[in-house]
């Protein structure tokens, strides 16, 4: 394979290798503009979220959610008379070119930064808004550390109601079900699925239960959890459920394996189990399977409000699909609490933003008042979850559940009690 | 207890042995470093995922023609204009290879994770020797090990496998002496394309998702086994991977739980000290030879 034959091909295959590279690359970072001289007639958002990657299936629906609750909000008449703009950029699920993003974001002028699904993914891109003074709304992130305004700073939010809550409130409905022994599944793969684990355990044992045993899986894309389901059926007392605290497509799996190693006890996880994809992964004839997610639509049965409903037909009419996971909402929801904001805000600075994003009051969304943030705490404070099951190849809605407080396990999170 | 851990030990590392082999053949004969193996693996599983609700055997065949497929047209389109190229220009383009297959997966038909159903004879529970151990499990065990075999004997008696070893040997002797380039590297990607294929449907059972980056953690594993058992040596590469799926099994079930997380950060220390000993891995002669 060494011998120096000069062969014509050989230039003309690289060339051709290095082109296709380069110019798929090129595709994958298109940036979208629709104006963005950030002046006081428009509220200019820069969007800096994947469209590809393995964070794509959380970013790319709420994403477009918010796009479209921003056209209604501008046919409406805008934000008292204001439209509001969008920029965006692709970050393909990287946390490096999330940074970069953020920081060309801001240099073109927008008013407020909107970034990742995902506290570690987000980090980068808040940190940039951060030094900028520019507030920074996480469009889903689930990890407390977003909200507690020392981490990543106090310019930065989340709009989701955090897996600290997803996690206590798991465990409150178990209690409800009358489930005394918790086996908890932990994958250590990122920060949203470790907080929901720590506060399910807290939460469960608070409200009388006990954690009988748990365990640790790597987590990401390639899972095997053989080992831990070996341990699980061994244990001396089997436990009532195991919650599973992790993400899909490799929360899903887990959950599959679990099945196929022979483990029928009730599941519970977090909502970052939700959408077609775990019916998929699951099967037909999995069941007993639950989580706590934000509403019930499209693919999921028996929770659908006439607003829910308006939602789904809305998204599906200018996306040509239904949303594939409740996560959609959130992006919804987020927009109509950031208009709110603005049209309280004293002016479009930074610090106006802030403050009036820190006074939040109850906003109407499709599945009731959900009250947004507070000085302490800069995430949702406020919002139902619903309980959502899968039960031979259906996943339909099983009840609304709300929690009291979060249980402080120490870790300096400002919106525990 | 032991019976079941020992047979997920060794269908994990039967797994991982098979991927090793697609990544030492490719080195050993062509002297390529085949980043774009994940791809050809990635083929095979979304060929799952769009024959999912055909018969499993005609979903398990369609990935062996997807896969190879993909690794011939590959050898096609990318490698055999390349083929007088240094060893690291080919590299270099395999990683190209892998980007651009991995880029329009992502752009054309996956988006995002998707899943595929378990197959209902797969997760059947069965005893054996007093264990209950999953069908897939034994499947797996059972796929794996027949391929290994196969790849031995298809290297070791057969023509096309002498004509592979004499090529691996010294490629432009072999090529004097009447082996034809144009059939042992076709050849060499066929095999391999089978045996991505075949990776992928054991793949794609266990896990259930299909994703555009679903290949980069199996191509890893391929790599890391073949320099473990020695990059030249298919026999060698075959312990290594086995060796590395074996360990990964123990870690996972000797290890405590807060210390699962870093289970990498073990096995990868392991294969250091595996390397400062015997840097050219454990099987490797010090003449360069595929079998």
């Amino acid at each position: 394979m060494s011998s120096a034959r000069p062969n014509p091909f050989r230039t003309w295959g690289t060339v051709a290798a290095v082109a296709s590279v380069l110019a798929l690359s090129a595709c994958g970072s298109d940036s979208s503009d629709s104006g963005s001289d950030g002046g006081d007639d428009t509220f200019t958002i820069g969007f800096a979220l994947s469209q590809s990657g393995n964070m794509a299936p959380f970013d790319v629906e709420p994403g477009n959610a918010a796009m479209l609750r921003i056209e209604q909000i501008n046919e409406d008449g805008g934000i008292d008379g204001k439209q509001i703009k969008t920029v965006s950029k692709d970050v393909r699920s990287s946390p490096e070119t999330v940074g970069t993003a953020a920081t060309e974001l801001i240099s073109s002028g927008i008013d407020l930064l909107v970034t990742p699904c995902d506290f570690d993914l987000s980090a980068p891109g808040a940190a940039v808004a951060q030094a900028a003074s520019i507030p920074a709304i996480s469009i889903c992130a689930g990890d407390p550390k977003m909200a507690d305004a020392t981490t990543l700073g106090d310019y930065v939010f989340s709009a989701n109601a955090g897996s600290d809550v997803e996690g206590a409130t798991g465990a409150a409905w178990a209690i409800d079900q009358g489930w005394k022994n918790a086996y908890l599944l932990q994958d250590e793969s990122i920060e949203y699925t470790k907080s929901a684990g720590k506060y399910f355990a807290a939460a469960f044992e608070d409200l009388g239960g006990t954690v009988v045993g748990n365990d640790a899986f790597p987590g990401g894309d390639n899972v095997n959890i053989s080992s831990q389901a070996n341990r699980l059926k061994n244990l001396a007392t089997q436990p009532d459920f195991v919650y599973v605290a992790s993400w899909n497509p490799g929360g899903a799996t887990a959950i599959r394996q679990l099945r196929e190693a022979g483990i029928e006890v009730p599941v519970v996880g977090p909502a970052a189990l939700d959408g077609q994809v775990l019916l998929d992964v699951v099967g037909d004839s999995a069941s007993d399977i639950f989580y706590t997610g934000f509403a019930c639509y499209a693919y999921c049965s028996g929770g659908e409000g006439d607003e829910l409903e308006k939602f789904v037909t809305d998204y599906e009419a200018d996306y040509g699909s239904e949303p594939a996971s409740s996560y959609a909402l959130l992006g919804y929801n987020m927009v109509t609490a950031i208009a709110d904001a603005a049209g309280r805000a004293d002016s479009f600075s930074g610090a106006d933003l802030k403050a009036a994003l820190e006074d939040s009051r109850p906003v109407s969304t499709p599945i009731g008042d959900v009250q947004y943030f507070s000085s302490t705490c800069h995430k949702i404070i406020d919002m139902p979850l619903s309980v959502i099951g899968v039960e031979t190849g259906k996943i339909s809605f099983v009840g609304q559940q709300r929690i009291d407080s979060i249980p402080d396990v120490g870790d300096g999170n400002s919106c525990a009690s | 207890m032991i019976m079941e851990f020992l047979i997920s030990a060794v269908g994990l590392g039967a797994l991982y042995a098979l991927l090793t082999l697609g990544v030492a053949l490719m080195f050993g004969v062509l002297g390529l470093m085949n980043f774009a193996y994940g791809e050809i693996l990635l083929a095979g599983a979304f060929a799952m995922y769009l024959f999912r609700n055909e018969p499993w055997f005609v979903g398990a065949g369609m990935a062996l023609v997807f896969a190879v497929a993909v690794a011939l047209l590959s050898e096609r389109l990318a490698f055999h204009p390349l083929r007088d190229a240094d060893p690291v220009i080919l590299m270099i383009a395999s990683f190209a290879v892998s980007l651009a297959l991995q880029s329009i997966a992502r752009m054309t038909v996956l988006p995002r994770a998707r899943g595929i159903a378990p197959e209902p004879f797969l997760s059947r529970r069965i005893e054996v020797l007093g264990a209950d151990v999953s069908v897939l499990d034994l499947v797996t065990v059972g796929l794996c090990g027949v391929t290994l075999v196969a790849v031995a004997w298809l290297m070791g008696r057969t023509s096309l496998g002498i004509q592979l070893r004499a090529a691996a040997e010294d490629f432009r002797m072999a090529a004097l002496l009447g082996v034809r380039p144009n059939l042992v590297i076709p050849a060499a990607f066929v095999i391999v394309g089978v045996l991505a294929g075949i990776g992928s449907v054991v793949l794609a059972a266990r896990q259930g998702s299909v994703s555009a980056d679903m290949g980069l953690q199996p191509m890893l594993i391929g790599v890391v086994g073949a320099v473990l058992g020695g990059m030249s040596s298919l026999k060698g590469a075959a312990l290594g991977g086995f060796l590395l799926g074996a360990v990964t099994a123990l870690l996972e079930t000797f290890l405590p739980t807060d210390l699962i997380a870093f289970r990498d950060a073990f096995l990868f220390t392991a294969l250091i000290v595996v390397l400062v000993v015997r840097p050219q891995g454990l099987l490797s002669g010090a003449k360069v030879r595929v079998s």
